[in-house]
């Protein structure tokens, strides 16, 4: 599969052996390679849902996620890399490079494996959004459709979107919790290493300006101003 | 082109609440109980300012209007309790008279007008309003309203004046103000508090919004979808602090054997305090505060099932809620309750619940004064739109003057 700006995205499964037929219900017939409907069963597990419930919230994150996405300027595989990236270095070791190469987080530090924990559980979900094939808008309108009729079901998407933007809060307080502690232990070493630490600290700090981007976007996709809208009411005039 | 008509005009934010009038001006809030009635007769009035030993003789807490279609004077918020015969403004969210509700507006501007004349600002001149209607009025009723208010004004040179005869009872002094009347906007009541979010807490950012107004006698639901106020889903449910407190009334009763009633609005009065004890003669002191909680919760539990079904109503639209907001005076004692309803609903973290689940006390403003301060600001905006400017969106509530007891001694 080939990621909308054009590159191959290593992390999708290719492997077309072994494919499992499913009807969406809609018109839309589709085939899933084996993992991915392996990958879908356990998250349904996980969840509790069924296949269905599984793979109409998984496109309504996907729609989310791909219009958050564009607001900063990427592609949503980009930026679930840039997302999961910008976590990780800003647990890395302040005194090891940040960079991608030599990222670790320390297990034994509980904090920090809590959150290695909740990156995992988001990169999951985000993987169960890759297993949706393409031919987006047709699948889009049919889970539209879907939505009309079956109200219970918007609860149950609604309550799944309340909570993958409960766990992205809740790993961005992690993450300032985390730095906030990391920044008190190395104060002592900033003199002696003021030059080293200041360019990861500002490394971090612009990685974790764009988690709050996210998080913030997640309110809502389509906040418009309000100076743009501003318009004449219809005043009574004496 | 920008209309230099609106140069001079004041904007002005007000609302007749079930149990107080608000109104605003730039810094400035007046509130008065939302009853008006009749006055003495001018012997006996004569004799009560004689006996009487209040200290407090402010224009707000003393105020008669003159009623000019029915030729006498009417008192207004706390000098009713001098009234034989009482009417309050509206009942159940309904304006239940148009000439009662005008004199409200009308003690509304005089004693904002009064107000800036005690800060050394000239008198109200020239005003645009806007104005909160109660959400069972129906769009109707605001025109019908909106025509009745027009002839009661006088016109000169093909302008429109409001004249205020108004005295303080107090003191017997008697003032009269005319005011130019420019616009009036009317919407939900509870659309004032949006805006007040709008330009203090979104930062001019539209999310979508649904407000909570629980006020004395009423309490108020009303999304607000892509700055539009719901209509289909706006409602007024006559049930609020009074049914709280005089449900609490009625327990005391019965407590006592049926042998004394606690008026609700001792009751009442105690909320403010944080006081939960009453005395109850023959039975003793009577802790009502574990009942307080319950019936708040049961207010609270009957919210949150209108809530949850606007909601679903809402998402079926394909929308979906960025904010809620508990307003208006029960709110003080409810949104705690509130926030903790919305954050089980959505599985929410605290933070994300403290984020999302606002009250007036997030923008600096008693949760009472949220709706007048922004029907300010929506008149406001109309008025810089008029003159092609950008608005204004900062407000500083920095007076409060209502009509309850001040500088009591015997």
């Amino acid at each position: 599969m080939k990621k909308k700006n054009g590159t191959d995205d290593n992390s999708e499964n290719n492997n077309s052996g072994n494919k499992l037929s499913a009807n969406s219900g809609f018109g839309v017939n589709f085939n899933v390679d084996s993992e991915t409907a392996a990958t879908v069963s356990a998250q349904c597990l996980e969840f509790k849902v069924s296949p269905e419930e599984f793979l109409s919230v998984a496109v309504r994150l996907f729609i989310d996620f791909k219009y958050i996405a564009e607001v900063i300027g990427l592609d949503i595989f980009t930026m679930r890399d840039e997302l999961i990236k910008a976590i990780i270095k800003s647990l890395g070791d302040k005194n090891e490079d940040a960079g991608e190469g030599n990222v670790r987080i320390d297990h034994k530090d509980a904090s920090a494996a809590e959150i290695s924990v909740k990156i995992k559980k988001i990169t999951n979900l985000l993987n169960g959004i890759k297993s949706v094939p393409g031919g987006m808008p047709a699948e889009t309108k049919g889970v539209s459709a879907r939505l009309e009729v079956q109200s219970n079901k918007i609860d149950s998407l609604n309550i799944e979107l309340s909570e993958i933007k409960a766990m992205i809060f809740d790993l961005k307080n992690s993450i300032d919790e985390n730095e906030t502690a990391k920044i008190k232990n190395t104060a002592r070493k900033a003199k002696t290493e003021e030059v080293k630490n200041g360019s990861v600290n500002n490394e971090n700090k612009a990685k974790k300006m764009e988690i709050n981007g996210v998080v913030s976007e997640l309110k809502s996709p389509h906040a418009a101003s309000y100076k743009e809208k501003r318009r004449k009411l219809d005043k009574l005039k004496f | 082109m920008p209309d230099f008509n609106y140069y001079d005009v004041t904007p002005i934010g007000g609302e007749l609440g079930t149990s107080m009038s608000k109104f605003c001006e730039d810094g400035r809030v007046v509130a008065f109980s939302s009853v008006i009635g009749d006055s003495l007769s001018e012997h006996l009035e004569n004799n009560w300012r004689k006996m009487n030993r209040s200290t407090d003789h402010r224009w707000i807490r003393n105020l008669a209007i003159y009623d000019d279609s029915r030729n006498c004077w009417r008192y207004v918020g706390a000098m009713t309790r001098n009234s034989n015969q009482t009417n309050w403004f509206t009942h159940k969210g309904v304006i239940q008279n148009y000439a009662d509700a005008f004199i409200g507006i009308q003690a509304g501007l005089f004693a904002l007008s009064q107000e800036r004349e005690e800060a050394d600002i000239p008198p109200l001149k020239k005003v645009g309003i806007g104005f909160g209607i109660p959400v069972k009025a129906g769009e109707n009723v605001a025109e019908t309203f909106f025509n009745y208010i027009k002839s009661r004004l006088h016109e000169e040179k093909g302008e429109k004046f409001m004249i205020i005869k108004a005295k303080n009872v107090a003191t017997g002094e008697i003032k009269e103000l005319k005011i130019r009347l420019s616009f009036m906007l009317l919407q939900f009541q509870a659309y004032g508090a949006y805006m007040a979010l709008l330009m203090k807490k979104f930062a001019m950012r539209l999310y979508n919004t649904y407000i909570v107004d629980v006020g004395h006698g009423t309490w108020i639901k009303l999304p607000v979808l892509e700055n539009e106020a719901d209509i289909n889903l706006s409602d007024s449910v006559p049930e609020g602090i009074f049914t709280v407190t005089s449900n609490i009334s009625q327990i005391v009763f019965e407590t006592s054997g049926e042998r004394y009633k606690i008026p609700e609005q001792r009751i009442m009065e105690k909320l403010p305090r944080n006081e939960y004890q009453i005395e109850v003669p023959g039975s003793g002191i009577f802790d009502f505060r574990d009942i307080l909680d319950s019936e708040c919760s049961n207010l609270c539990e009957h919210i949150m099932q209108a809530v949850k079904n606007d909601l679903v109503v809402i998402n079926r639209k394909g929308k979906t809620i960025d904010y809620f907001a508990m307003i208006g005076g029960g709110a003080s004692l409810m949104f705690d309750r509130f926030r903790e309803k919305i954050r089980e609903h959505y599985n929410w973290t605290e933070e994300i619940a403290k984020d999302r689940v606002l009250s007036a006390l997030d923008v600096g403003i008693d949760h009472r004064y949220i709706n007048c301060v922004g029907f300010m600001l929506l008149a406001r905006d109309q008025i810089a739109i008029e003159l092609e400017q950008e608005v204004n969106p900062n407000f500083n509530i920095s007076s409060i003057s209502t009509d309850a007891l001040e500088n009591f001694k015997i």
